[in-house]
């Protein structure tokens, strides 16, 4: 019986200082919640810039460029995935990869050979654990990426996507001898609130030229700009510039989510083990007391046996 | 008083100064300009490293920018810039006359 409570009593202490782990996670997480949506916020004021910049470009330069031209035959995606380095974010990894898979399968239904580029430690041993080939993966940032990360990753994809571009049909590398891509997808958690964060699809490049509300603009037509350089070298350096934001926009939304999924997991585990110590110490209570019962009633127990012989002699 | 206009440098990660200006000096890949209020539309790719200087009623701002644009619209003057932080040396204008003009 005492061993019993002894035991309890371990458990009760193994289950108090885990709980310290998972409170102190939940606080941190919601601490980097707020961080990351401040950069979120940060991050806004330049993505609206180069996107009125583009828009203003795209009605001067000609459209015909590499990186907003969909491709005739597209024989290879590249797919990247953004998952993150720490687990203990309950489903967050799991459903992000779970939405990648199936516009991977979507992408091989359309007769696409897909390339694999992984940002996370997670993501990482996911595939590699399965044996599939990761074309490029990028590790420790997850939580929080800076514009340099975004760019590196940037720049492996546009050299890739542009190395795609001369790849003859038959699945040769072309002159430059080099297997690229023809589409870029991304696929990353957009956070939509404290409880909600939904993993999302998107294509990165060949860009989608939407046709932009002229009617927004005060005086009705984009403004006539000059260029300096001209309008198609300018539309070189701003496009993969533009697609690097993207990607950052992504990581920080991603790392946004990441926060979110890890502090809703870690408040769920603290929760679990508040009413466990609960239940040990019920548990523990009891038997302490049914050991004391058990004590008292031996004593007088044995107290009235001896009366009673003593009566009888 | 000159006339002021919208002046806003923004970086990819953070806004960096949003205000009002007299003058905007840049260097583009094509050369330098100053930008007084009422200035036709403009976009240019900034010169790599650049800086940018804002002269404001009371003082002058400068900031070194890497992979900086300059839109100048009706509305004001946008420095996009993939960093920019403000300016070390000592007196802007000088630093830039010393500054190399590769």
């Amino acid at each position: 019986m005492a061993g019993s409570v002894r035991q309890l009593r371990g458990r009760i202490r193994t289950t108090r200082s885990m709980r310290k782990i998972t409170k102190a996670m939940e606080l941190v997480a919601t601490s980097r919640i707020a961080k990351a949506q401040a950069r979120v916020a940060a991050s806004l004021p330049y993505s609206k810039a180069i996107t009125d910049v583009l828009t203003a470009l795209a009605s001067s330069a000609s459209i015909d460029h590499p990186l907003l031209q969909p491709r005739p035959r597209v024989r290879r995606a590249g797919v990247l995935v953004i998952t993150s380095d720490r687990g203990l974010a309950g489903g967050y990894n799991a459903n992000v990869i779970r939405t990648a898979e199936q516009l991977i399968a979507r992408l091989k239904d359309e007769g696409k050979q897909v390339f694999l580029y992984v940002i996370g430690r997670k993501g990482v041993t996911y595939y590699r654990f399965r044996d599939r080939p990761i074309e490029g993966s990028w590790t420790g940032f997850s939580e929080q990426p800076t514009f340099a990360d975004a760019r590196e990753v940037g720049v492996a994809l546009i050299k890739a996507f542009i190395a795609g571009a001369d790849d003859i049909d038959d699945g040769g590398a072309g002159v430059d001898g080099i297997l690229g891509v023809d589409e870029l997808h991304v696929v990353h958690t957009s956070f939509r609130s404290l409880m909600t964060q939904t993993p999302v699809a998107n294509q990165l490049a060949p860009m989608v030229v939407v046709e932009t509300d002229i009617h927004e603009h005060p005086s009705g037509v984009l403004p006539a700009y000059e260029f300096e350089p001209s309008a198609d070298a300018l539309l070189d350096e701003l496009l993969p510039k533009y697609i690097n934001t993207r990607i950052y926009a992504a990581l920080i939304d991603a790392a946004a989510s990441e926060s979110a999924a890890r502090r809703r997991a870690m408040k769920a585990a603290t929760d679990n083990a508040d009413e466990m110590i609960k239940t040990l110490t019920r548990q523990m209570n009891a038997t302490r007391q049914a050991s004391i019962t058990q004590e008292i009633s031996e004593i007088v127990g044995g107290a009235n046996a001896l009366a009673a012989s003593g009566s009888e002699v | 008083m000159a006339n002021l206009f919208r002046v806003e440098i923004v970086s990819v990660e953070s806004r960096i100064w949003t205000g009002e200006a007299e003058m905007v000096v840049a260097r583009t890949t094509e050369g330098e300009l100053a930008v007084l209020a009422g200035h036709a539309p403009l976009l240019g790719q900034l010169k790599e490293p650049s800086r940018v200087r804002v002269r404001t009623g009371d003082e002058d701002l400068a900031w070194d920018v890497t992979g900086g644009f300059l839109s100048i619209t009706e509305d004001g003057v946008t420095v996009l810039a993939e960093h920019a932080e403000p300016a070390t040396g000592e007196d802007p204008a000088q630093a830039l006359v010393q500054s190399p003009t590769h």
